[in-house]
């Protein structure tokens, strides 16, 4: 989102389709692995195309792929191209307005060639005009999203306006497939500067070159002729007719365009020094020629005045409403009729609020009304579908080559631009007043209280038009005004999270915050470490299924996130398992590694503090024991089977945790569960474990040890939604010092902390949980809870004159109990209540201890009777009460705060 | 093109004894471990196989004559932190297969490690494989057949060069175990018995039970 994507404004959505070149089949790479198919190349390639932001240049909204290595791009689009416009407005062919022209290309060229790519592919095609007559080059990221052209087997440029180096250069490397070397190729930024040359003098001379060439090789001839001419623009004045067309030129733009067809590479200016042309003196910059990198938290850095040039220019394109060219061509069904009524040709006044949004926000939902880019692309021709039974092969050999069943691949770049139909998108949305598209965050509005829509199931929100609408707007305004708006966010994070704005809203519940991007630029990436074997051999088999991280950059990316966390982490190493927990931020911020970097860094920090120590085992032992008395606590039923089978949490939780389920589950699963993992503390994953094993609990039930081990190691399907919901139920049933752990992170604020903490301040140190060891830990069957917690619950049964929360047990003797205990307690003395092998026997007090079936049961006895205390508490798991828990340290802890009383 | 022939599922062979054994697979990370036994067990083949966190668990059966033997396996995590988890599943183990990968000499080092820790800590009967991975690569070979056959030799060790992907020896090796595993009733009395538990301090008997 940061740079934010260019609002729609009059452009339309352009899609456009073309055909990876496809590998022989069966051919596998130096590791063995088979070769990344080309289309997932372009694919992870062509991600980054969407950071470019600038005036003349359209952007890409998106990318998708289809079958048989197809690929679909849908960009920033406009009906007019440079072609038609020359013909049909003077203006545009004026020496003036070819200059403006002339200065507005070769900005955008300059932006590319800072950005680190070409064009490749300038022609009266590929520029643009908008309504406002600015020029906008399109199709410019085939160079940069083909690698060089080398992942497609059609040549990417027109013939007529290439560079004759090109050409040649062509001509040498045609043969042997391409795709396979994967170098960045960065290209000539001279060779746009001759295609520029070849389209400003074909308006110029006012004819269309080489329109006589019967074959592409006497095209290809005529073009390479020019190199050999001592001026290329009189040798095409003369081989047109066209000299009489020369002579009443201003001489700056003749020697411009001269000097754009200078024929030697070396001699040929770049286009940053075209720049400083007379011919481009009059005009000043549209906007600032360096992009900006993808930054969070966003401040606008438009706004600020570091680069005067785009400050000047971003005012200057304020004003630059400029004149809207007469009979602007619209689109045939058309939304036109909207903003152009036909008796006037500017503007209606009524604003379409649609177009005020960004491309790739109206791209999404446009997606979620129903739009689908084959489907569209299907219905205009340009996708065409045959029979299955001709593209059958009608030879194939036992390697797996095939002959014959023609799926037909064309060679050549099919040209075509579809537009997008809005009107669907537009009609859905109509009935919304244009002061919804401002909520006003500083009073909680959110627009979608009032929505029937924000009762339904999260599925269902995630796919309305309407609903996710309202939370762009809300979320967005809330993004711009983080981190001072963090805790809206998080307020508005716990209804959900819009996918669209995910990647942000995470960053945002993790506390990202600071110099985001400079941090991860001082990081050395590329010093080898002997982490990096390890590393090299993971990342190949992490989320593969996912065509942008199984992309070369997504591996490239992928290791410079982990490389990184690890040089900057010196205290933790790399534990297998890290490359699983970085795929959904690097998913999410693909173009910017630096976020994914904060967003892993601060995620480790609050969830797995301290799992990747060298030697992490009392960290993962005292989570796994914490984790076997949740399930206790909760499910003693569960509890009591699988101790008995001895399926412990050892054999199967250390992925679930150690990952945080990222090892488990598919991204978009991840997604589901992260969402609500991220709005709690660092013991909601053990709620989340919890709730998975109750989904199973049936299969689990019946089965044995080495079903039940069967059952995890190929995770069965999983109802993700139910399982946040109950882990969000478990979490709010457990006392917070049931999940202590002595590992855990500190908490930060000690305002917000618990009872507890607030208890630990006025001295009663006993009063709060505190560490247990290991071995103690993984004795006891039952959590314990500490004395304020209890207390809580105590007091919380007093305010709510209902049914009590909590049963007290007092195991001591009758004594020893009478002497003073907590109300409401009952007394059940472990001597005469336990049987001799510690089963419970039938007394007096059971028929109240039954009735408080399912409430929390808080087994408490002095601190030197533990063993009774533990003794009593799994008696009664043993007989599947629920939430039995002990008290830490012994009613003792309750002396000095005058909670004793003795019993009536 | 698997030979699949004489591995098969439980319900196949129904007369004569039937015997579990647990058996181990180590090795480095990446030489193939999770995929030998995807092709063992399920005939499948994964070229992005994940990567093994903790360790997995699978089962399969295979029919000797008269004996179906039922293998236990699990399946380690392969790096090197992880070894303290390893004991866990080694101890108690009746076979393990050692896999290295012939393009990567490291990974043969790294078995022999694991032979060694094998002969030390193991049960003092553990019927022990090496299994050379990976042997589809043989252009890029860099562990030589013999260097590996000598070093087998030399420990007693079963041998052989596998692939995963194309189902190169993958049942045999876990046939050769089969068949060198004692199957006689005695073998599931005594000290072999014990220590098949999973739990590294409880001495009760595990899951995994012997001939029945």
């Amino acid at each position: 989102m940061y740079p934010a994507s260019p609002r729609l404004g009059r452009a339309h959505l352009g899609a456009s389709t073309f055909f990876a070149s496809a590998h022989p089949s069966e051919s596998c790479g130096s590791n063995g692995l088979p070769l990344t198919p080309n289309s997932i190349r372009i694919y992870g390639q062509a991600r980054a195309l969407q950071l470019i932001n600038h005036p003349h240049l359209c952007s890409y909204v998106d990318i998708h792929r289809g079958k048989h290595e197809r690929i679909m791009v849908i960009q920033e689009y406009y009906l007019l191209n440079l072609r038609v416009a020359a013909q049909k407005y003077p203006e545009m062919r004026s020496p003036q307005g070819l200059a403006r022209l002339a200065h507005q290309v070769v900005q955008g060229l300059v932006y590319l060639n800072n950005f680190g790519t070409v064009a490749c592919t300038l022609s009266p095609e590929n520029i643009l005009i908008d309504p406002r007559g600015q020029a906008k080059l399109y199709n410019y990221g085939l160079y940069y999203m083909t690698e060089a052209g080398t992942s497609v087997s059609f040549p990417l440029g027109t013939v007529q306006y290439t560079a004759p180096e090109v050409l040649l250069m062509q001509a040498g490397s045609q043969e042997g497939g391409g795709g396979v070397t994967g170098a960045t190729v960065t290209g000539n930024p001279v060779w746009d500067v001759w295609s520029l040359g070849m389209v400003l003098a074909e308006i110029l001379l006012g004819c269309t070159f080489f329109s006589g060439c019967k074959d592409m090789e006497e095209l290809v001839g005529e073009v390479l002729s020019l190199a050999l001419s001592p001026n290329p623009l009189q040798h095409l004045a003369q081989s047109h007719n066209a000299c009489h067309s020369l002579e009443g030129l201003p001489g700056e733009l003749k020697d411009f365009v001269s000097l754009c067809l200078t024929v030697g590479p070396s001699e040929r200016p770049v286009p940053r020094s075209l720049l400083s042309h007379r011919l481009l003196q009059p005009f000043i910059l549209s906007a600032s020629l360096v992009p900006v990198h993808p930054h969070f938290p966003v401040v606008d850095p438009s706004l600020c005045l570091i680069d005067f040039a785009h400050f000047k220019a971003k005012f200057s394109m304020m004003e630059n409403s400029g004149p809207t060219l007469t009979d602007y061509p619209l689109h045939a069904e058309t939304e036109a009729s909207l903003e152009f009524p036909k008796d006037s040709t500017k503007p209606r006044l009524k604003r379409d609020q649609l177009s005020e949004r960004s491309m790739r926000e109206v791209y999404h939902l446009w997606q979620l009304a129903g739009g689908n880019v084959e489907q569209e692309l299907k219905k205009q021709k340009l996708i065409k579908i045959k029979p299955s039974i001709l593209t059958l092969p009608s030879v194939m050999v036992v390697e797996g080559e095939v002959f014959g069943g023609d799926i037909s691949h064309s060679q050549q770049l099919e040209a075509t631009t579809i537009v997008l139909p809005l009107h669907t998108l537009r009609s859905r949305l109509a009935h919304i007043p244009p002061e919804k598209y401002y909520p006003l965050i500083t009073q909680g509005e959110s627009g979608t209280d009032e929505l029937e829509t924000s009762q339904l199931p999260l599925v269902i929100r995630e796919r309305d038009v309407e609903y996710q609408l309202h939370r762009l707007l809300s979320f967005q305004r809330l993004l711009q005004a983080y981190p001072h708006k963090g805790d809206s966010i998080l307020k508005e994070a716990r209804k959900d999270t819009p996918p669209f704005y995910r990647a942000l809203v995470w960053a945002a519940l993790l506390n990202v915050d600071g110099a985001v991007a400079h941090t991860y630029q001082q990081i050395d990436k590329e010093t080898p470490t002997p982490t990096d074997r390890q590393i090299e051999v993971d990342i190949p088999r992490c989320h593969q299924y996912d065509e942008l991280l199984s992309s070369p950059q997504g591996h490239a990316k992928f290791t410079r996130v982990l490389k990184a966390w690890v040089v900057s982490h010196p205290h933790l190493v790399y534990w297998q398992g890290l490359d699983s927990l970085c795929a959904p931020f690097l998913y999410l911020n693909f173009n910017n590694e630096a976020l994914a970097y904060s967003c892993l860094s601060r995620f480790i920090e609050k969830y797995l503090h301290k799992f990747f120590l060298r030697d992490n085992s009392a960290i993962i032992q005292e989570y796994l024991a914490k984790f076997s008395h949740m399930i206790a606590f909760h499910d003693p039923h569960l509890f009591n089977h699988l101790d008995n089978i001895g399926f412990i949490p050892e054999l199967y939780a250390i992925p679930w945790f150690l990952t945080m389920y990222t090892h488990v589950f598919p991204l978009q699963k991840i997604f589901l569960l992260w969402d609500t993992l991220l709005l709690g503390e660092a013991s909601l994953p053990l709620c989340v474990g919890v709730a998975l094993l109750r989904q199973l609990k049936d299969r689990l039930l019946q089965f044995g040890f080495n079903e039940c081990i069967l059952l995890f190691s190929d995770m069965p399907d999983i109802d993700m939604e139910r399982v946040v919901r109950e882990s969000v139920q478990v979490f709010c049933s457990t006392p917070r010092s049931v999940t202590f752990r002595q590992h855990e992170r500190p908490r930060p604020d000690p305002s917000q902390a618990s009872p507890a903490h607030n208890a630990a301040q006025a001295g009663q140190q006993d009063l709060v949980m505190d560490g247990v060891s290991l071995p103690e830990l993984k004795r006891e069957k039952c959590p314990r809870v500490c004395g304020a917690d209890l207390l809580e619950l105590l007091a919380h049964k007093r305010s709510h004159s209902g049914r009590a929360k909590v049963l007290v047990v007092d195991v001591r003797s009758p004594e020893e109990f009478a002497r003073g205990t907590l109300a409401d307690a009952i007394n059940m003395p472990a001597d005469t209540s336990l049987g001799p092998d510690g089963t419970l026997l039938m007394g007096p007090q059971m028929e109240v201890l039954s009735s408080y079936r399912g409430k929390i049961i808080a087994v408490i006895g002095s601190r030197n009777g533990w063993d009774q205390v533990v003794k009593f508490a799994e008696a009664i798991l043993v007989q599947e009460f629920p939430r039995v828990c002990t008290l830490h340290k012994g009613v003792e802890v309750f002396r000095a705060s005058g909670a004793l009383m003795v019993p009536s | 093109m698997a030979q699949r022939t004489s591995v098969q599922r439980p319900s196949g062979g129904g007369q004569g004894k039937i015997c579990q054994f647990k058996l181990v697979l180590l090795g480095e990370s990446a030489v193939g471990k999770s995929s030998l036994v995807l092709r063992f067990v399920k005939g499948q083949f994964h070229e992005y196989q994940e990567s093994t966190i903790g360790a997995a668990f699978l089962t399969q059966t295979v029919c000797l004559d008269d004996t179906t033997v039922k293998f236990e396996i699990w399946d380690t995590a392969g790096q090197e932190r992880y070894h303290s988890l390893a004991p866990m599943y080694y101890r108690g183990a009746q076979a393990a297969i050692v896999v290295y990968d012939i393009t990567n000499q490291d990974t043969f080092g790294r078995a022999k490690t694991w032979v060694k820790e094998l002969q030390r800590q193991a049960s003092p009967n553990i019927v022990i494989a090496l299994a050379g991975n990976k042997a589809d690569l043989a252009n890029k070979r860099m562990v030589e057949y013999e260097e590996a056959q000598t070093y087998a030799e030399e420990n007693s060790l079963l041998f052989m060069e596998t692939s995963a992907k194309t189902a190169m020896n993958v049942n045999d090796i876990f046939l050769a175990i089969a068949k060198k595993l004692p199957k006689s009733d005695n073998s599931a009395t005594g000290s072999q018995r014990e220590g098949m538990t999973l739990r590294p301090s409880d001495p009760t008997p595990g899951p995994a039970g012997c001939c029945k």
